[in-house]
C-alpha cells in the first residue's frame, strides 16, 4: 500500500498548519519530528480523514482518501495526540466497541481483542474500567485498538506523551512488533522514540517538510557540525547565547561539558563528534529553543550538577 | 449493526448524568401520581371530607348512580332537581335573615316584657315553614327521579312552622351537590360562560320544559369557533371543519364511571418529564464524543461514518423510548390500579359534552401517549441535532429545556400565529384539554389540522429534518 500527500495543505484562518506537503509513504516505519506547532498533528489528523485539507489531497494507492471513505478507513489504525476514553468502559469493552467500529465479527473481535491486551500486558486489567488506569495503561489500550484491524496504514500521533522512560521502552519495542509490511507514521517530538525503530525519518518545521531520509542519511545531515567542549560557567553562557547547545554536564569544579551543534568550531578547545539524530533536531530547529545553560542554572542552581534532558 | 447500537446504547446509560437525572425524573413523577391519589377528596353524606381511596371509592359510587345515557329528559331533571334545592335553599336563608331580625326585635322587646324567646322562636319556624313549602313546590318529576334529592319530599306541610327545616334545607342542597356536581356539571356547562360553577348556572337555565341540552352544546361550539380576533381566530374551512366534526359525533353521549382513565388524561402532561429525560440522555451523544475526545479515534474506523452515526441515532431512540414507555407506565398505570380501569368503552362526551372526537376514554389515553411519543422522538432528534453542532451539553439542555417549559411562562400572546404555534410546544402538546376539547387548528387554505395531527406531524418534521442534519454535522466533524 501506498500514501501519497499532494500538496496537502491546511489553513486555520491565517494562520498556514500544513503548507503544501507532498510526499510519499510505502510500508515502513516513517518517524515524524517537529516542534510543538510544526503541523504534525494536522497533518496526521488529515492522513485518517478527520480533518479535511484546505487544498491537496491525500492518496491511498492513488485514490483520493475521501472518496475511498470506509473502504481507506478500513485500513487504518490511528492514535489521536489526545487518546479520549469511555471512563465506564472496561478495557474489553472498549475493544470490542472499536472492534465493531473497524467491521470486525463478534468472535473475532473477542480473539483479537484479548490477544492484543495480552500483548499490550493489559489482560489482568481486561474487566476493569478505564477510569482506574494510569496514563500508560491508557497508552497501551490505546496502541492496542490502534492495530485492532491489522491495518496497512497505522498513524500513531505523539504516542508516548506522558509516558515514563520504561513505559516509552515498552512502547517502541510494541510498535516495532507491529510494524512489519505496514506504512507507520510515527509523529513526535521526542527524539529516542523514532531513532530506534524509524526505518524514514521526516522533519518538519512549520507546516512544511524540511528533511527526509533514512535515519543515517538524515545524521549524516550535521556531521562535522556536533562538538563537545569543556568550559567555565561564564564562557558557557556566552556560547548557549549563540545558540545550538545540546547537552550540557555540569563537572567537578567549574568546568562545564557543552555538546553544541555548530557549522564553525565554536571553541578552540572544542573536539567532533559523531552525531546522533538528536543533533539533527538542535541543528534544525536551533532558532526556536531557548538556552539550555540557563535553563540548567535556573533550575539546578550554581555549583550542583545538572544534566540537559533529551527532549528536543 | 446490533451490536453497535448495543454499546451506543450502554454509553447512554452508563453516563452518570443520565443516570441522575432520569433516576430523579421518575422518583419525581412516582411522588407527584401517588400525591395525586392521597389529595383526592370528597365530601361524604355526613359532610365529613375523605381522602384517597375512600374518595375514589365514594366518587365512583356518584358517578355510577349516573351511569347511562345523557338524554335531554334526564338533564331536565337532574336541573330541575337542584333548581328546587337552590331555591328552597335561598328561600331558607331568607327567612333565617328575616328570624334573625326578629329576634334582634324581640331580644330589645324582652328587655321590658318576657316575650322575645318566644317571638323569635316563631320568627324562626315561619321562615323554616317558607322554605319547606319551596322545595315542596318543586316540580312532581323532580321528587320521583333518580336524581332527585332524597330529602325533597320530606320537608314539612307548607305554612307548618319547622325550627330545623332551614338548616336542613341546606345541607340537603350540600348533600346533593356533594353526589352529583360532576354530572351537574357534564349537563349545565353547555350554559356556563368561562369558569362558573353549577349553582351561578342553574336558576339561567329555563328547564320548565325538557332543557335543549344538546342544541346548546351545538350553540356552545358554533360560538366557540366563533374564535377571538387577535388572540384566537378561525378560517372559514375551520369552523366548517370543527361543526362537522361535532354533528358527527354520538348524541345523546354516555355518562359513567371512568375514573381511572379521567386521571390519565388530567396527570398526562407530567409525561413531560420523560422528554426531559430523553433530551439529557441525547445531549452527549455527539458532544460528548467532543467533549472527551473520543471522535478522532471513532471517525477514523470504517463505519465511523457511517453505521456508527446510525448506531447512535437508533441507541438514543431506543432509550427515549424506553424511557418514556417507563414514565408511562406509571402515569397510567398508578391511577388504573387506585381507580380502576371501568369506563375504558365510555366516550370522552361523558367527561365534556362538545368534545368534537369520537373516541373513548381507553382511546383518548392512547391517542395521548402516541401524541406524547411524537414529541419525545422529536425532542429527541432536537436534542441530538444540537449536540452534534455544539459542544456544551449544559447549553443543549438549557435549549431543550426552555422549548419544553416555554409556554409554563408564555400561556397567551396578542397573536393568534404566536398562539398557534405555543400549542405546539411540548408542554402543550401534551396537555388533553387542549387535545381534546379546545378547538385548535391549523389551516392551509382549505386543508385543516387538527392539533392532534398538527403535533405528529410538527413532531415527524422535526425529527425528519433533525436526524439527517446530525447526522450530516457529526460526520463531517472537523477533529482540530
Amino acid at each position: 500500500m501506498e500514501l501519497t500527500l499532494d500538496r496537502l495543505t491546511k489553513h486555520f484562518g491565517a494562520s498556514i498548519a500544513v503548507d503544501r506537503v507532498s510526499a510519499t509513504f510505502t510500508p515502513g516505519v516513517y518517524g515524524l519530528l517537529g516542534a510543538n506547532g510544526a503541523g504534525k498533528t494536522t497533518l496526521m489528523r488529515m492522513l485518517c480523514d478527520v480533518l479535511k485539507p484546505t487544498s491537496g489531497s491525500v492518496l491511498c494507492d492513488g485514490m483520493d482518501i475521501v472518496r475511498l471513505g470506509a473502504d481507506y478507513r478500513a485500513h487504518l489504525g490511528y492514535l489521536p495526540q489526545e487518546f479520549g476514553y469511555y471512563p465506564d468502559f472496561t478495557a474489553l469493552d472498549f475493544m470490542l466497541y472499536l472492534a465493531s467500529l473497524k467491521g470486525i465479527g463478534r468472535h473475532e473481535a473477542r480473539r483479537r481483542s484479548l490477544d492484543l491486551l495480552e500483548t499490550v500486558d493489559l489482560a489482568p486489567v481486561a474487566k476493569r474500567k478505564i477510569k482506574t488506569f494510569s496514563g500508560g495503561m491508557k497508552q497501551r489500550l490505546g496502541i492496542a485498538q490502534a492495530v485492532l484491524n491489522d491495518p496497512a496504514i497505522l498513524v500513531l500521533d505523539e504516542p508516548t506523551a506522558g509516558l515514563d522512560p520504561k513505559e516509552r521502552v515498552r512502547f517502541r519495542n510494541l510498535i516495532a512488533s507491529f510494524a512489519q509490511n505496514k506504512v507507520v507514521i510515527l509523529s513526535t517530538h521526542i527524539v529516542s522514540d523514532v531513532e530506534y525503530v524509524a526505518d524514514r525519518i521526516v522533519v518538519m518545521r512549520a507546516g512544511s517538510f524540511v528533511l527526509e531520509g533514512s535515519p543515517e542519511q538524515v545524521v549524516a545531515q550535521v556531521a562535522g557540525k556536533v562538538w563537545e567542549c569543556a568550559v567555565d560557567r561564564r564562557e558557557a553562557d556566552a556560547l548557549a547565547a549563540r545558540g545550538g547547545v545540546g547537552n550540557v554536564h555540569y563537572g567537578e569544579g567549574a568546568q562545564v561539558v557543552l555538546r553544541i551543534v555548530s557549522d564553525e568550531k565554536p571553541h578552540p578547545a572544542a573536539r567532533p563528534l559523531e552525531p546522533t539524530l538528536e543533533d539533527v533536531y538542535l541543528y534544525l530547529f536551533r532558532e526556536s529553543s531557548s538556552s539550555p545553560t540557563r535553563r540548567a542554572h535556573a533550575q539546578t542552581g550554581a555549583g550542583t550538577r545538572g544534566k540537559g534532558g533529551r527532549h528536543a | 449493526m446490533p451490536s453497535l447500537v448495543a454499546f451506543e446504547f450502554k454509553k447512554i446509560v452508563a453516563r452518570r448524568v443520565t443516570h441522575m437525572a432520569t433516576l430523579g425524573l421518575f422518583v419525581l413523577l412516582v411522588l407527584i401520581m401517588a400525591l395525586n391519589i392521597a389529595q383526592q377528596t370528597a365530601t361524604d353524606a355526613a359532610g365529613d371530607v375523605v381522602s384517597g381511596p375512600a374518595a375514589i371509592a365514594l366518587e365512583k359510587e356518584r358517578a355510577e348512580a349516573h351511569a347511562g345515557a345523557v338524554t335531554e329528559e334526564r338533564a331536565t331533571e337532574a336541573i330541575r332537581a337542584y333548581q328546587a334545592l337552590l331555591a328552597a335553599a335561598e328561600d331558607a336563608e331568607a327567612g333565617d335573615a328575616e328570624a334573625a331580625g326578629d329576634a334582634g326585635a324581640g331580644a330589645a322587646d324582652a328587655t321590658t316584657d318576657g316575650s322575645a324567646d318566644a317571638e323569635a322562636a316563631g320568627g324562626e319556624a315561619a321562615a323554616s315553614g317558607t322554605a319547606g313549602a319551596s322545595a315542596a313546590g318543586a316540580p312532581a318529576d323532580a321528587a320521583t327521579n333518580d336524581d332527585a334529592p332524597t330529602g325533597a319530599t320530606a320537608n314539612a306541610p307548607a305554612g307548618t312552622p319547622d325550627p330545623t327545616a332551614g338548616a336542613s334545607a341546606a345541607q340537603e342542597l350540600l348533600a346533593y351537590e356533594a353526589d352529583n356536581t360532576a354530572y351537574l356539571g357534564l349537563v349545565m356547562r353547555p350554559w356556563m360562560t368561562g369558569y362558573e360553577f353549577v349553582d351561578s348556572v342553574a336558576p339561567r337555565i329555563d328547564a320548565s320544559g325538557t332543557v335543549p341540552l344538546y342544541a346548546q352544546v351545538a350553540a356552545s361550539v358554533e360560538a366557540e369557533v366563533e374564535g377571538s380576533p387577535g388572540t384566537w381566530e378561525y378560517t372559514p374551512a375551520e369552523r366548517e371543519y370543527w361543526l362537522q366534526k361535532y354533528a358527527d359525533t354520538e348524541k345523546p353521549a354516555v355518562y359513567g364511571y371512568a375514573g381511572g382513565w379521567t386521571d390519565i388524561l388530567s396527570c398526562i402532561d407530567f409525561l413531560f418529564l420523560a422528554i426531559v429525560a430523553a433530551c439529557v440522555a441525547a445531549a452527549p451523544v455527539f458532544a460528548g464524543e467532543y467533549q472527551e475526545r473520543t471522535v478522532g479515534v471513532i471517525l477514523a474506523t470504517r463505519h465511523g461514518k457511517g453505521r456508527l452515526v446510525a448506531a447512535k441515532l437508533a441507541a438514543s431512540f431506543l432509550f427515549s423510548t424506553c424511557v418514556y414507555a417507563l414514565f408511562a407506565a406509571v402515569v397510567v398505570g398508578i391511577p388504573l390500579a387506585f381507580f380502576g380501569a371501568d369506563g375504558a368503552q365510555l366516550p370522552l362526551q361523558g367527561q365534556r359534552l362538545s368534545i368534537p372526537y369520537s373516541a373513548t376514554m381507553a382511546q383518548a389515553v392512547g391517542i395521548c401517549l402516541g401524541i406524547g411519543w411524537a414529541i419525545t422522538l422529536g425532542m429527541t432528534a432536537f436534542a441530538l441535532l444540537l449536540s452534534a453542532r455544539l459542544r456544551s451539553q449544559l447549553a443543549i439542555f438549557a435549549s431543550c429545556i426552555a422549548v419544553v417549559m416555554l409556554p409554563l411562562f408564555l400561556p397567551t400572546l396578542p397573536s393568534s400565529l404566536a398562539n398557534h404555534a405555543l400549542q405546539l410546544l411540548p408542554l402543550n402538546g401534551l396537555n388533553y384539554v387542549n387535545l381534546f376539547s379546545e378547538y385548535v387548528s391549523y389551516a392551509a387554505g382549505p386543508v385543516v389540522l387538527d392539533l392532534q395531527s398538527a403535533l405528529v406531524a410538527a413532531y415527524a418534521v422535526v425529527t425528519a429534518l433533525a436526524v439527517p442534519l446530525a447526522a450530516r454535522a457529526f460526520r463531517r466533524h472537523q477533529v482540530q
